[in-house]
């Protein structure tokens, strides 16, 4: 690996000026987690690598009240504000993350190892823009912005539904960053997360379902969800709401809102034109339609922990 | 560049070229090699240390991340020439066989104890899930860790 140039930023204005030189092949560095592994699976020159580590202003994780007119979304709405170096595993065990976006909380808690939740980032999880991420279902669930910054030193917002650009791409030019995730609070409703992968532990999401619910009511009711990693962005499903809602979410509900969604997951499959990267049996096609329905039922249980 | 950082209790300060590995770094400069290389890309824990309190994977981290940080490596665990309570409990559980992947399993079970000094079963097999042992079947090393924890 050769990197030209290795900037550690400290303050907001060297960080500003470090982004005016980077380029396409430049790369910022947050955990780490991702990125050094890619260099050393691509070994190439990066001419400038910008390490986020030691800009205060990209830590914390707080209220937020954002003024009426501020940013055209209603008046007076409270935000948490996630700054983009916090780790999964500070996310997870944070308090106000627990009980404002359990979702999230649920999603950081069980990203990697141990060791990768303590190292690895939201903000570069979200950068990667993998299809197989845990962060951004739940963004679309919670219905999140980003603060993103640029190169002039200004702060710009943009939903985290706009955030994907195509597989591993984001809409962000190389001279801006993820600076923040904002996830508006609401007092009266709850959320859960669950995937499944290969294993029970240290797992990479082959199907993840976000369930969000009003608090304390009888039956469900307005239930959003959202299913990950089966697509190049999170697909919000509004089956979700309209099977769920008003019931007790009963082993039928759960089979109604499974064939509905391996329904949708058939959809995206069948309009697929290029043909899959890993070599799979015709058994293994189908094998996400399938354990959907684990899924469903995995989801519908967490909404009662 | 130059960086300043605790390792094992003591203040250093080094000239490194920050887009080193930590795990490099410690091994080719250092002379640190009780911390082991793997796989080299955060799957099998091997490389384990503990950077502010936290277990982290050494392979993961660059060496100028390192400014400013605290560093506990499996050779500061020892005082005084007396194993730190978690190692001997590995020893006398019998909780190696190789012992490749023993410097990082360690680290991990010290991560947790320093964070929970009274873990449950659960939380010991969670916090080496990232540690991985092809020789044995884990039963001894969660025992040790479980030894180490209760002060057996």
């Amino acid at each position: 690996m050769l990197v030209k140039e290795y900037r550690q930023p400290t303050t907001l204005s060297e960080l500003a000026d470090a982004l005016v030189q980077m380029t396409e092949e430049s790369r910022l560095l947050a955990g780490g987690t991702d990125l050094i592994i890619d260099i050393k699976n691509h070994p190439r020159e990066i001419p400038l690598l910008v390490s986020l580590c030691k800009v205060p202003e990209l830590y914390g994780t707080g209220v937020e009240n954002c003024e009426a007119g501020d940013d055209g979304s209603e008046p007076e709405k409270r935000f948490l504000r996630i700054g983009t170096m916090e780790t999964h595993a500070a996310i997870a065990a944070d308090p106000m993350v627990r009980k404002y976006a359990r979702a999230l909380a649920e999603a950081c808690d069980h990203v990697g190892s141990r060791q990768v939740r303590n190292r690895g980032t939201i903000g570069g999880s979200l950068g990667n823009a993998s299809v197989a991420g845990d962060m951004l279902p739940v963004l679309y669930l919670l219905h999140a912005r980003l603060q993103i910054f640029g190169m002039d030193g200004n702060l710009r917002r943009i939903p985290a539904t706009e955030l994907i650009a195509g597989v591993g791409k984001t809409t962000l030019t190389p001279q801006e960053m993820i600076f923040a995730v904002e996830i508006p609070m609401e007092e009266n409703r709850d959320s859960c997360f669950v995937k499944l992968g290969g294993r029970q532990e240290v797992t990479i999401a082959e199907i993840s379902l976000g369930l969000s619910w009003a608090r304390d009511k009888e039956v469900f009711e307005a239930v959003e969800g959202v299913l990950g990693a089966v697509d190049v962005r999170p697909i919000p499903v509004p089956e979700a709401g309209e099977i769920l809602n008003g019931t007790l979410g009963t082993p039928a509900e759960c089979d109604r809102l499974a064939e509905a969604l391996s329904a949708r997951i058939t959809a995206i499959r069948m309009k697929r034109k290029r043909p899959p990267k890993l070599r799979i049996r015709e058994g293994e096609r189908e094998y996400k339609e399938r354990a959907i329905r684990g899924v469903v039922y995995d989801a519908v249980d967490a909404t009662r922990h | 560049m130059r960086i300043e950082f605790i390792l094992n209790g003591q203040k250093r300060s080094c000239e490194v070229r920050p887009e080193r590995r930590l795990l490099d770094f410690l091994r080719e400069d250092l002379h640190l090699t009780g911390t082991k290389e793997g796989c080299g890309e955060g799957e099998c824990g091997a490389c384990t240390v503990i950077l502010n309190g936290k277990a982290v994977h050494s392979c993961l981290v660059m060496v100028g991340q390192l400014d400013g940080c605290e560093l506990l490596t499996i050779e500061g665990l020892e005082k005084n020439g007396e194993l730190d309570a978690i190692q001997k409990a590995f020893i006398k559980k019998s909780a190696i066989q190789c012992g490749f992947c023993t410097a990082g399993m360690v680290m991990s079970a010290k991560a947790l104890l320093m964070e929970n000094p009274h873990p449950s079963d659960e939380e010991i097999t969670r916090a080496i899930s990232g540690n991985i042992c092809r020789c044995s079947g884990y039963r001894e090393i969660k025992a040790a860790i479980r030894a180490a924890a209760d002060g057996v």
